[in-house]
């Protein structure tokens, strides 16, 4: 069996059978061209965490039981008059409007909350109306923060602003309807236009539709110019129009039957998966440009060019079939993590990388068929460009090779050290688009207020009844007073927040009544069960800090004897769940690059293949590394991401050399020999290919997500560095091995 | 020759024909201009007001915004909603003109208060003195509220007296188009 495992028969049936290929490839093609108009995006971000462990399941029930803060628009007033009476009777207007917003279920403003009276059953509004005077309103103001725990979070400090929240409906969760419901607010924002005061608008949905506009645009971006950047790389290789068509025809059909693909199987795409449209691209040019390479070459060398395309078909199909199972295992290694949203992306990847295969053995084939009975006449020897390097490659493994054998070597073992200390990263921020407006806004709310992002405490009570026994309300005050230590004194709000109302003797019925109905159902069920204690935390702080505080609080809750307390919410969850998700991503990387070794030895029949390959397959991946440990990076989901796959792309090049190496010692050649023909045959095509591949990563770097930005970055870093491990390391090492092991690499 | 009797019968027939005719074009346009008095009213509307509460000393704002729809050739939809004192009112309901009965109609419902009136024209004013026949039955307060439509603005007005204690808490807010 050949090194493909017999895959490459698929392009034999299409060479034996072209009609009957070429009737299921159009048909094939047109579905999913048809499918292409019904493809979207969606926004979800808990869909990335969905089934990613007991931080998700907790998440869930806290928001089934109470309903979160998580999906609520912010909206910040900022004004320096805002203790002129005419200015704050006009946000108060703004605050009533507001409420009364067609996707509102409630709002939480100063101007909603209301303070009981003396009067039984009577309230009157917090922020009392027709004030006369400036001091009176600053007086009130204050009065308000130094007394009340929500107030503090919602008016700032310096009296020059407020924030007013918003809580959308539950059942608005498409991606239209928040687009319309965030239109709604834009509106009232436009509305109330005026020289007094500025309105902003900010929280999770916008930060989610921001995401999902710069994914949709990154898409679009990435596909159309890296379809063009590739046309012209092909173009400049080939020095010829029709050959760099030809070369582009499989990459941009696999793009299209990808996106039928996804869409018939997960009816939408995510941030995520987003990238694979861009990752299928490059991978099709790689090979498409690889393939075409090898034809005209021999084309050129005199042969028949239809019997150029069966041998082509024979020579480089198997190394295409088994650089797609090596990428296929690094894509598969990622569906060991849990989590919907990385699983999908596996999913999605590895359907992307049968696709691109598919593509070249039976699309690429009838292409180039039909291409000559055009007649198609395009043979020129390949640009410079790409054979510039190959004189310096052998100069460097004929004189240096054991120098550069022992340095890779030892390289490799050196950078070991920051790929066992690298720290994983997450910070939610990152997703988030560089120049994100809701960005700043939350970043003014987090400087005035102290941060409006909520972690949450979820209570048991014993008595369980509605009126909170004293019993019951001596438990929520304890966890409010831990959820205080850890994350700071009036940053916590629960129905043991009123000790200013109830210190002047009202009761705790009458200060329920006073909170409303709505806002009560935030701190305790409507049957008594169970309670709820909110903190605020800035939106800018790292995992870090929240799973130290997160910890900290588990452990003073079970100190203090409160049973079934959990401590939740998205904050806590993703940084929690992206930690676990990142340190299983690099183990499933590491498994990745083990099995895609022993998959290398056994497709060769030879472990010294195996071993040879080691070096010039690990070095890439632990430079990688080295640069994320060095500039402070770390280790985050994307960028792990982004070195499983640029391992599953790069061993590709390991695995086209050490194929014609081994066919040049099969045929009697020493292994030096064997490797300077291995470098003038295959070296330009890795040249090119390289260059193809880093060329429609770069793409990716210009991203306004600043992940998806590092994954192109990465990804080229990787690639180059597979380069120069492959011209340089892999021959000088197989030149050594030639000498230290005999002939490695056994015949088929 | 046409006998005097035939000519007499066809003249008749024709008088008769015309003042048919004539009954029925006079009403059909006192129709449209009756309806087109509501009909002016279609749009989007913004309204700020009071509400004095019963037992409290100071009034307090009420927001409201109304979204008045054209249902059909004789009807229009208002649909309100109003926020005061942190609690969200929807108001809702239908005005028509009964040609039938020469006036104007309208049906208001308000949570559990259903109001019915009808309209009475002064000019190119509409005033609807809206009853809750509900408060026949053991609802907690008595309802009567007013609907204006005057000279391109409107105006809503409410009353409402708590059976048990008597106090009385009253709402006005007028409406300017948005």
């Amino acid at each position: 069996m050949s090194i493909g495992f017999g895959l490459e028969r698929l392009g034999f049936i299409t060479l034996k059978y072209p009609k009957v290929a070429g009737a299921l490839v159009l048909a094939f093609t047109a579905f999913c061209f048809y499918m292409v108009p019904q493809m979207s995006t969606d926004g979800n971000l808990l869909r990335m965490y969905s089934g990613s462990g007991e931080q998700f399941e907790n998440y869930e029930e806290l928001r089934d039981t109470f309903g979160t803060f998580e999906n609520d628009f912010y909206l910040l007033v900022h004004s320096d008059k805002l203790t002129d009476p005419e200015v704050l009777e006009e946000i108060r207007t703004i605050a009533l409007d507001l409420a009364l917003n067609e996707y509102a279920v409630g709002t939480l403003s100063p101007f909603s909350l209301r303070k009981p009276t003396e009067d039984p059953g009577t309230t009157v509004p917090a922020v009392p109306e027709n004030m006369q005077t400036s001091e009176e309103v600053a007086a009130a103001l204050n009065d308000l923060r130094e007394n009340d725990p929500m107030m503090r979070n919602l008016i700032l400090e310096d009296n020059k602003g407020m924030v007013l929240i918003m809580f959308p409906a539950s059942e608005v969760g498409s991606v239209w309807n928040e687009t319309d419901m965030i239109e709604s607010l834009e509106e009232l924002v436009a509305y109330y236009d005026s020289p007094d005061y500025t309105l902003q608008i900010t929280g999770p949905p916008i930060w989610t539709k921001e995401l999902l506009d710069a994914s949709l645009q990154d898409q679009v971006k990435f596909t159309s110019i890296g379809m063009g950047l590739g046309f012209l790389i092909a173009l400049v290789v080939f020095r010829s129009f029709w050959s760099a068509v030809i070369a582009t025809t499989a990459p941009f059909i696999s793009v299209f039957w990808v996106i039928g693909v996804v869409t018939t199987v997960f009816g939408s795409f995510t941030f995520l998966t987003n990238i694979v449209t861009a990752l299928v691209l490059v991978i099709a040019f790689a090979e498409s440009l690889y393939f075409c390479f090898y034809w005209l070459r021999l084309w050129n060398e005199g042969e028949d060019p239809h019997k150029a395309i069966r041998m082509t078909v024979e020579r480089v199909s198997p190394a295409c079939a088994l650089t797609s199972i090596t990428t296929l295992i690094a894509f598969s290694s990622l569906l060991l993590t849990q989590g919907q949203g990385i699983q999908e992306f596996a999913a999605s990847g590895a359907i992307a990388v049968i696709i691109a295969f598919v593509a070249l053995v039976t699309f690429l084939p009838l292409v180039l068929m039909l291409a000559l009975k055009l007649g198609f006449k395009g043979v020129r020897s390949p640009s410079v460009a790409v054979t510039a390097i190959i004189p310096v490659a052998q100069f460097a493994t004929n004189r240096g090779y054991k120098f550069l054998a022992a340095l890779g070597i030892v390289l490799t073992v050196l950078l070991l050290y920051p790929h066992l200390t690298i720290e994983p990263r997450f910070s939610f921020r990152d997703y988030l688009p560089s120049n994100s407006q809701a960005l700043e806004t939350s970043k003014d709310i987090d400087q005035g207020v102290g941060g409006v992002s909520p972690i949450y405490i979820s209570v048991p009570l014993e008595d369980a009844v509605a009126d909170v026994t004293d019993k019951d309300f001596e438990t929520i005050q304890t966890v409010h007073d831990i959820a205080e230590s850890v994350f700071g004194e009036n940053k916590v709000i629960s129905a043991a927040s009123f000790s200013h109302y109830s210190d002047s003797g009202f009761t705790r019925d009458q200060i329920f009544d006073a909170v409303g109905p709505f806002l009560k159902r935030r701190f305790i069920t409507d049957d008594g069960q169970m309670a709820l204690v909110t903190a605020f935390t800035p939106t800018s702080s790292s995992s870090t800090d929240i799973r130290e505080q997160v910890i900290e609080a588990e452990r003073l809750l079970e100190e203090s004897g409160v049973e079934g307390a959990k401590v939740a919410g998205f904050r806590v969850l993703s940084a929690f769940a992206s930690v676990d998700m990142i340190q299983s991503l690099q183990n499933g990387l590491t498994i990745a690059v083990i099995v895609a070794i022993g998959v290398i030895g056994l497709a060769f029949r030879s472990w010294k293949v195996a071993v040879v390959s080691i070096v010039p397959n690990f070095l890439p991946i632990l430079g990688t590394e080295f640069y994320l440990w060095i500039s402070g990076t770390g280790l985050q989901i994307t960028t792990v991401i982004s070195l499983t796959i640029a391992f599953g792309i790069a061993v590709d090049d390991t695995i086209h050399f050490l194929a014609h190496y081994k066919r040049a010692r099969d045929e009697g050649l020493d292994a030096v020999e064997a490797v300077d023909r291995t470098l003038v045959r295959v070296g330009p095509a890795l040249v090119a290919t390289t260059l193809i591949l880093c060329v429609g990563c770069s793409v990716v770097m210009f991203s306004a997500l600043p992940q998806v930005a590092l994954f192109g970055t990465l990804t080229v870093l990787t690639l180059v560095l597979a380069l120069i491990g492959d011209l340089f390391i892999l021959p000088a090492v197989l030149v050594a091995g030639g000498r230290i092991f005999g002939k490695v690499g056994g015949k088929n | 020759m046409i006998s005097f009797k035939t000519a007499r019968n066809a003249a008749v027939a024709g008088i008769l024909a015309l003042g048919a005719m004539a009954s029925i074009a006079a009403p059909a346009q006192a129709a449209e201009e009756d309806v087109a008095l509501i009909k002016a009213y279609v749009g989007k509307w913004i309204g700020r007001g009071s509400a004095h509460f019963a037992d409290q000393e100071n009034p307090e704002s009420i927001q409201c915004r109304m979204d008045v729809k054209d249902a059909d050739r004789i009807r229009i939809h208002v649909d309100s909603r109003c926020s005061l004192a942190s609690v969200v009112v929807k108001v809702g309901g239908t005005l028509a003109y009964n040609q039938s009965a020469d006036q104007y109609e309208a049906i208001v419902n308000a949570g559990s208060f259903t109001g019915t009136a009808v309209g009475e024209r002064r000019g190119q004013s509409l005033v609807f003195q809206l009853r809750d026949y509900t408060a026949e039955n053991d609802a907690k307060f008595d309802v009567d509220a007013s609907l204006a439509l005057d000279d391109g603005a409107i105006a809503l007005n409410l009353n409402l007296r708590n059976k048990d204690t008597g106090g009385v808490t009253t709402a006005s807010v007028p409406f300017a188009r948005r």
